[in-house]
């Protein structure tokens, strides 16, 4: 019984004075991280890195910004470095497809590439990957965040042991030294308008669709999408004149269906249609193919969902960006910060589309690519996701 | 000839009924398209799905008390039925063999609602409200659901129409998928069971007086236990009608439905409080319900009005038929006093 207690004392003051030592090495105090080095001098190599890393987050803290490049330039060798890359879900075909542009990363630099995602595609589960991530010392955190609000703190603990961290599709991103995006929502918009256009021959009513009126992005590919058929195509409508959207699919397959047939059964006209939610498109065509229209479908979705109806001519085009080139970018801008290379305006993140970023400063620093890509039937055997 | 008018004035369906032809003259003549084949197919072919689910509604209702688990039931065991029939290599099969194995797995899940509703007695609210969460955690959790085609005896049977007609004036033409079949032989069994056979009327009984039902014989316990069992069923034949008519499995999609279902069916005249309810109702509610959310982009009633407009009718149609009943009852309070 005595030595139970003991044996309890001791492991309390064990973990209080880990405890002590974890907290100290995150407020950098230079004598406990002295301590912990002469502690592991048998473990020589995994002693120095925790050294860098601490000497790292001593530089940032003591210039008192995490956001600043410089101190986050790494002593060790190109191929000692690991880039992990969190995605949302990792057995989805897009990160399937994003994996692809990841191991060409590796594969070009030689620099050690891992990609993994959350069993369940949930925000905790993702705190927990990247947690994990973090304790096995990568160099460099690319998150693609299901919740970007969620993750903060992880990815600020991250930045404060010296690990670059970079994320995509989380324009509101606080804690992330880039947030890397295909495109700014009005390219987007505009380069589905001239899909459409052309697809249409620039002359006729069409429609728009998206999942809800309070979904932001899709909001902002809609209004860019008038503005751009406003200023370019004169000989264009949207119906209900100009009412932006013309339809909610309520993120549905079925509704849009619903709301497409209602919206061809009020204008038998109507020669164009643009879905930017994924459940729009399919809806759309089922509706457009029941009803026997000529109708120009263009929408964002991905080529295997979408394959039937755009072999069928239906949907005539799918506008959408390749993940795969998301992918290799962030890995790219990992890189270069690794390297202590100028990032910013104009930077070369190599994956096409990405070869001069654009830089936009918001929540966080946001490089936009002009990364859009265009699945019609005579191109769409090349992606597969 | 006057007292049968006299006995459908007092019957909610009744206004439901009025609403829903006035409600069709407005959309006619604001814009033309009420009226016209495709646009009656269409209607007819929007029913389909939520009129299955109105039959679980109506039955939980006048049984017991609310189920809201039928669209999640539907989900699961549809899913369960299209891996399944893909697994076993039974995409050659008939289609009902997929539509009965859906069917078995949506009766266990109902059976699980019933047992502990009647054995436990909690309120079958809470009770389906949890299995429910629990078939959507199974559904897209455990199974990782997404979204699907369909096998190729279900795909086949999607694609084969009940009926198609094409509007001369305008060419557009409409569809009438072989589920419609599907839903007006469930309806006909539902006619039969409820008003011709003793079991039939114990649904009525043991909702309206639980007590004087046992006394007068009927074993309560096994028919709300059987309500739920069936009501699963009936919810896994219109889960998989909703495939069918998507020709796709969409699994995000079923959860939600419950609400405009059970307003379509208090619409229709079914009393909460349990013990009254016909499917005359459950159909008439229904119809007016899918023709409300269907057609107010035909009435030009901006997007971001149409939910108040849809919240407007339910609230409507419900009052309406209330203010009717709550008169009768007066009415008929008045005349006993007079007797007295």
């Amino acid at each position: 019984m005595k030595n139970l207690k003991k044996v309890m004392a001791l492991l309390a003051v064990a973990a209080m004075t880990l405890s002590l030592a974890a907290c100290g090495q995150e407020q950098t105090t230079v004598s406990s991280d002295d301590t912990a080095a002469e502690e592991t001098t048998d473990a020589a190599e995994t002693t120095e890195e925790t050294t860098d890393a601490a000497e790292e987050t001593t530089d940032a803290a003591a210039s008192g910004d995490l956001f600043d490049l410089a101190n986050y330039k790494s002593d060790k060798d190109e191929s000692e470095w690991t880039i992990a890359v969190v995605t949302k879900d990792n057995t989805a075909a897009w990160f399937q497809r994003m994996e692809e542009g990841v191991n060409e990363f590796g594969e070009a630099t030689g620099i050690n590439v891992i990609q993994t995602g959350p069993a369940n595609a949930d925000a905790a589960s993702q705190v927990q990957v990247i947690d994990d991530m973090i304790a096995q010392g990568v160099d460099a955190l690319c998150v693609v965040p299901i919740d970007p609000g969620a993750i903060e703190a992880s990815l600020q603990n991250a930045m404060e042991q010296g690990i670059v961290v970079v994320t995509h599709e989380a324009s509101n991103q606080v804690n992330t030294l880039f947030d890397i995006e295909a495109f700014t929502a009005e390219d987007f918009g505009a380069a589905i308008m001239d899909a459409l256009a052309a697809d249409m021959g620039e002359e006729g009513k069409y429609a728009m669709m998206v999942a809800y009126t309070t979904s932001t992005t899709h909001m902002e590919y809609a209004n860019a999408q008038y503005a751009r058929q406003q200023e370019a195509y004169p000989n264009m409508e949207l119906i209900n004149d100009g009412a932006i959207p013309s339809a909610e699919s309520e993120e549905s397959i079925d509704t849009a269906y619903e709301r497409a047939k209602e919206i061809l059964n009020a204008n038998p006209d109507l020669a164009g249609f643009t879905g930017v939610a994924s459940t729009d498109c399919p809806g759309i065509a089922q509706a457009v193919e029941e009803l026997g229209l000529n109708v120009k479908v263009v929408g964002v979705g991905t080529p295997n969902e979408f394959r039937p109806y755009v072999e069928s001519g239906t949907i005539s085009t799918i506008k959408l960006w390749d993940p795969k080139d998301a992918g290799y970018a962030m890995c790219q801008t990992a890189a270069m910060i690794l390297r202590g290379e100028e990032v910013g305006e104009g930077a070369n993140l190599v994956a096409p589309g990405y070869e001069s970023v654009t830089l936009v400063e918001g929540d966080n620093r946001c490089l936009v690519g002009d990364a859009d890509i265009t699945i019609t039937i005579d191109n769409i055997d090349d992606y597969d996701f | 000839m006057n007292k049968t008018f006299k006995r459908m004035l007092k019957q909610s369906e009744f206004y439901v009924f009025l609403i829903i032809i006035v409600f069709a003259l407005i959309i006619e003549a604001k814009s033309g398209l009420f009226f016209t084949n495709n646009n009656l197919v269409d209607r007819l072919r929007s029913m389909i799905v939520p009129s299955i689910y109105a039959l679980c509604a109506l039955l939980a209702f006048v049984s017991t008390g609310p189920d809201v688990s039928f669209p999640l039931i539907g989900a699961l065991s549809s899913y369960l039925a299209i891996v399944i029939t893909e697994g076993l290599g039974l995409a050659g099969a008939p289609w009902i063999v997929s539509f009965l194995i859906g069917t078995f797995f949506g009766c266990l899940m109902g059976a699980l609602n019933g047992f502990i509703i009647v054995k436990y007695r909690f309120p079958s609210l809470i009770v389906t409200l949890g299995t429910s969460s629990i078939f959507n955690g199974i559904l897209l959790g455990a199974f990782e659901a997404g979204r699907m085609y369909l096998p190729e005896n279900l795909e086949n049977f999607a694609r084969t129409p009940l009926l198609t007609v094409k509007n001369a004036e305008t060419g557009l033409g409409s569809t009438l998928p072989m589920t419609f079949l599907i839903m007006v032989f469930l309806y006909i069994v539902a006619y039969f069971v409820l008003n011709k056979t003793m079991v039939g009327r114990g649904v009525y009984a043991v909702g309206g007086d639980e007590v004087s039902a046992e006394r007068a014989g009927f074993n309560v316990k096994a028919i709300r236990f059987g309500v739920f069992v069936v009501n699963g069923g009936l919810a896994a034949i219109g889960g998989l009608c909703y495939a069918v008519q998507a020709i796709r499995y969409l699994p995000t999609e079923y959860e939600g439905a419950e609400m405009e279902v059970i307003a379509a069916v208090i619409l229709g005249g079914t009393r909460m409080t349990g013990g009254v309810g016909t499917l005359k109702g459950c159909l008439l509610g229904t119809l007016l319900l899918t023709m409300v959310t269907n057609s107010l982009i035909m009435l030009g009633i901006p997007i971001e009005w149409q939910k108040v407009f849809i919240g407007a009718i339910i609230i409507i149609g419900t009052a309406v038929s209330a203010i009717q009943s709550h008169a009768g009852a007066k009415v008929k309070t008045r005349l006993k006093k007079e007797a007295a």
